[in-house]
């Protein structure tokens, strides 16, 4: 169950009330474990063992590896949790993805298998990854309780799209009590309003008019496909900073912090600026896990490029099954790199405006590769954004709107360096505007509601 | 990591909430009276003996368009009182595209005809007679009604816009009359209304007149959700069958079928009767404009069989294309919807008026000009 299903709203209020009166600590852990796995088995029951499975193993092994002293028997451990995580991960997101290639490599024609991608596996399986590796490198201790650990990995307000919380961040918290809070409460219920109306009333109404410039490219005119490009630009991070926001919002409803995933990242004067506030969890997952285990800057300027562009690469890919995807990497860990040389040169700094446009029309050009079906599409509308082409003009005016807005709250933050400029948390017109955002979703529903851009990652 | 949440907590204090609930609900009223669409309220017409819109009644129309039909009697839009207009009339008559409820009164193809009409000094009432949804079997079943009620009516055309939907059997939605093919020969369906809901209706029309109407939309939408709480199974999604569904099982049944539908109008009236055909060109499809109707060949039937039985048939598919390589511009479409696709906008309309003026001229179908 996602937080777009209207079973959530029913339950989630009686779900609260339940949680919040069970005076017991440890039974209030075990009727959210419930609750989790009612909530993830209502999508697909056979998934849910697939899950708890693969938690059951991760928990054992990690407690082996802490238990265990030589350091063959834990890299060998840390290899089979590694092994059997990534080979999970491989089969669901990527079987198809690789038969298909070789096909296309081969001539050959193989026939693609019928299987249903797992809900949330790129981010619980990273969950998964990081504490175990963690529990190898001794930068945290395997739990005790096989409770609190399925709690960790079957967390639903995270589970599907993250933010890819840590165990070093979740695990501490459920070891101690909670304690119900108003104020947690009402701040809770105002992110989830907020990701609620970012998502459906945002981010779903620009996806119809982008989905259909995408899909139609070769005949609108250049300033539409400029205008679509920024629509998906407002509309990606709408849908994903929205989802965020409800699983932030949720989890604190029930008592736990989760950190946070962006931090205006359309307003990075730099590519490396842009990862540091795009997504944080995943790229600082990425530098972590992959990045500083590669080498990082530590081996020499040629190793650190061509770190970056694996590391980049491989974000790349675990976003989806396609070259186009495995491309947005590459191009990002170019970009990084290229970002690097500029910073070691002694050429200087670019002032703060040519800084701001520059990089993101770099994360601009970027998301025309992550929204395109395939590298072609990408290349054509890559093509008609540089080369002024006449065609059909389309001013929909909500999408004109939304992004002059969006250009506005942006300009706002850099003036008054606010988080949610409408929601101030004390003031008396916070529960107003909150109010109006919800009768907004409600009375304005999208024509087509999409799926959350993240979940099928 | 940083923690999402800020230093100083929330107010947590009943009051702002109870204001902020209050307020918040004076706010979407007002915005729902800018943005959001009417609803529909229907009330039986005695003389008629159909449902129709009530008369004084504004419909605003926001999710397709942006226009305002102010209904006059007998459900007709834009003309106050038809029946008491001292002009000849021509009835034009359609689903929602002649309803047309996404441009304004002075826009839709019945009053930018009377437009020309009165420009050139011809004494002609056009009126749109357009209901949503509505089909050829309402248009068998109401002609002779309104022909009686609005006197001077000289003339009839029936739009038709999906070739799919309008002239082929068993297509048409529930509320409606129907054209049928299951019984064998084909016939029609009336359907019968009835006074029973007009006291809904009139709460209907109580909130909409108040702007409120979109907690009629939105309680609809709550008894729709249909909730499900037990876990399931996802299935891998199979391949969506192709969307050329054949309504017909041969030629012959389609010429039959067509046969049956213009004998039966041709035999509700004696007055000229014209099929005007608005095809869906030009139009975007995957990646191109696109000017070839796909039921180029069922019209051709069909404008056959029409002439078969004294039936005019007119096809604005040149006229919209003309418009497209002139201007650029599509006939059907909004902004706030998709250029090329869904209903007309002011430039079909504008075309439609035109083409059905030069029609008229050139058949001589009406009266002269006046001297």
């Amino acid at each position: 169950m996602t937080f777009l299903h209207p079973e959530f709203y029913l339950l989630f209020p009686l779900l609260l009330a339940v949680y919040w009166l069970i005076p017991s600590h440890r039974i209030r852990k075990y009727f959210l474990l419930v609750c989790n796995c009612y909530l993830y088995a209502w999508w697909d029951c056979r998934f849910l063992f697939l899950v708890l499975g693969q938690a059951g193993l991760d928990y054992f092994l990690a407690r082996t590896i802490e238990h265990t002293d030589q350091h063959f028997r834990r890299t060998t451990l840390l290899l089979v949790s590694l092994g059997i995580n990534l080979s999970l991960l491989a089969f669901f997101k990527y079987c198809n993805f690789f038969l298909q290639s070789l096909a296309e490599l081969t001539g050959d024609h193989f026939s693609l298998l019928n299987i249903i991608l797992p809900l949330g596996i790129s981010f619980y399986t990273f969950r998964a990854v990081s504490y175990v590796v963690d529990v190898y490198q001794k930068r945290m201790r395997a739990t005790n309780s096989l409770a609190d650990h399925l709690l960790f990995m079957t967390f639903f307000p995270v589970m599907l799209a993250g933010p890819i919380v840590r165990a070093n961040h979740l695990m501490p918290q459920l070891r101690h009590s909670r304690s119900f809070c108003l104020d947690h409460l009402s701040r809770g219920f105002a992110l989830l309003v907020t990701g609620l109306f970012q998502k459906i009333f945002i981010a779903d109404r620009l996806a119809f008019f982008v989905n259909q410039v995408f899909a139609d490219y070769p005949v609108y005119a250049s300033l539409t496909c400029w205008l679509a490009i920024l629509a998906y630009t407002a509309q990606i991070f709408c849908d994903f900073q929205g989802y965020s926001n409800m699983a932030i919002g949720v989890s604190r409803m029930l008592g736990y912090d989760i950190p946070r995933n962006f931090d205006w990242p359309y307003l990075a004067t730099s590519i490396s600026e842009f990862w540091r506030r795009w997504h944080i969890t995943l790229s600082t997952w990425i530098r972590d896990y992959i990045y500083i285990p590669l080498g990082g800057n530590r081996k020499g300027a040629v190793r650190t490029y061509a770190n970056l562009l694996m590391a980049m690469s491989l974000c790349g890919l675990w976003h989806g099954a396609a070259w186009s995807f495995v491309v947005w990497g590459l191009f990002h860990g170019l970009a990084l790199a290229v970002h690097r040389v500029w910073k070691n040169s002694s050429t200087g700094k670019l002032p703060f405006l040519p800084a701001l446009i520059f990089t993101q029309l770099t994360v601009i050009a970027g998301w025309v590769l992550f929204r395109a079906s395939d590298l072609q599409q990408a290349a054509g509308f890559l093509l008609r954004l540089v080369i002024v082409q006449d065609g059909v003009q389309w001013p929909q005016p909500f999408v004109i709107g939304t992004i002059l807005l969006g250009i506005l709250l942006h300009g706002y933050r850099l003036i008054h360096r606010q988080d949610i400029p409408l929601l101030p948390a004390r003031a008396w017109y916070t529960p107003t505007v909150l109010f109006c955002m919800l009768w907004l979703v409600l009375v304005f529903p999208p024509k087509e509601f999409a799926p959350f851009v993240y979940a099928r990652f | 990591m940083r923690s999402y949440l800020p230093p100083i907590p929330m107010a947590s204090k009943k009051y702002p909430w109870i204001l902020g609930l209050i307020l918040s609900c004076l706010f979407i009223w007002g915005i729902a009276a800018i943005f959001h669409d009417s609803t529909s309220p229907w009330f039986f017409d005695r003389e008629l003996g159909i449902l129709v819109h009530p008369s004084h009644y504004t419909y605003r129309h926001r999710s397709e368009g942006w226009g305002m039909t102010h209904y006059g009697a007998y459900g007709i839009g834009g003309i106050p009182d038809a029946a008491s207009d001292p002009r000849a009339k021509i009835l034009i008559w359609g689903d929602s595209y002649v309803a047309a409820h996404g441009v304004n009164d002075q826009d839709k193809m019945a009053q930018q005809l009377s437009h020309l009409f009165s420009r050139n000094r011809i004494p002609v009432l056009a009126v749109g007679i357009g209901f949503s949804g509505a089909s050829m079997a309402d248009y068998y079943f109401r002609m002779p009604r309104y022909e009686k009620l609005l006197s001077s009516v000289r003339g009839h055309f029936i739009m038709i816009a999906q070739p799919d939907e309008d002239i082929v059997p068993d297509r048409q939605e529930q509320g409606q009359s129907r054209f049928l093919r299951i019984s064998e020969p084909p016939g029609f369906a009336l359907h019968e209304a009835h006074q029973q809901v007009l006291p809904q209706q009139k709460l209907k029309m109580r909130l909409s007149m108040s702007y409120l109407d979109f907690i009629i939309i939105l309680k609809k939408r709550v008894a729709n959700i249909k909730p499900r709480f037990a876990p399931t199974i996802q299935r891998v999604s199979a391949k969506a069958e192709s969307g050329d569904h054949v309504p017909f099982t041969s030629p012959a049944d389609e010429k039959r079928a067509f046969a049956f539908l213009c004998h039966s109008l041709r035999s509700q009236t004696t007055l000229p009767l014209t099929m005007v055909y608005l095809p869906r060109i030009p139009r975007i499809e995957q990646g191109k404009i696109v000017f070839t109707d796909p039921f180029a060949k069922r019209m051709a039937t069909f404008a056959r069989i029409c002439r078969e039985h004294n039936i005019g048939f007119l096809n604005l598919g040149g006229s919209f294309i003309h418009l497209y390589e002139e201007s650029g511009r599509f006939p059907r479409g909004f902004a706030n919807s998709r250029p090329g696709q869904g209903h007309l906008n002011r430039h079909g309309h504008g075309l439609v008026a035109q083409a059905l003026y030069e029609y008229a001229k050139k058949q001589n179908l009406f009266i002269q000009p006046l001297p």
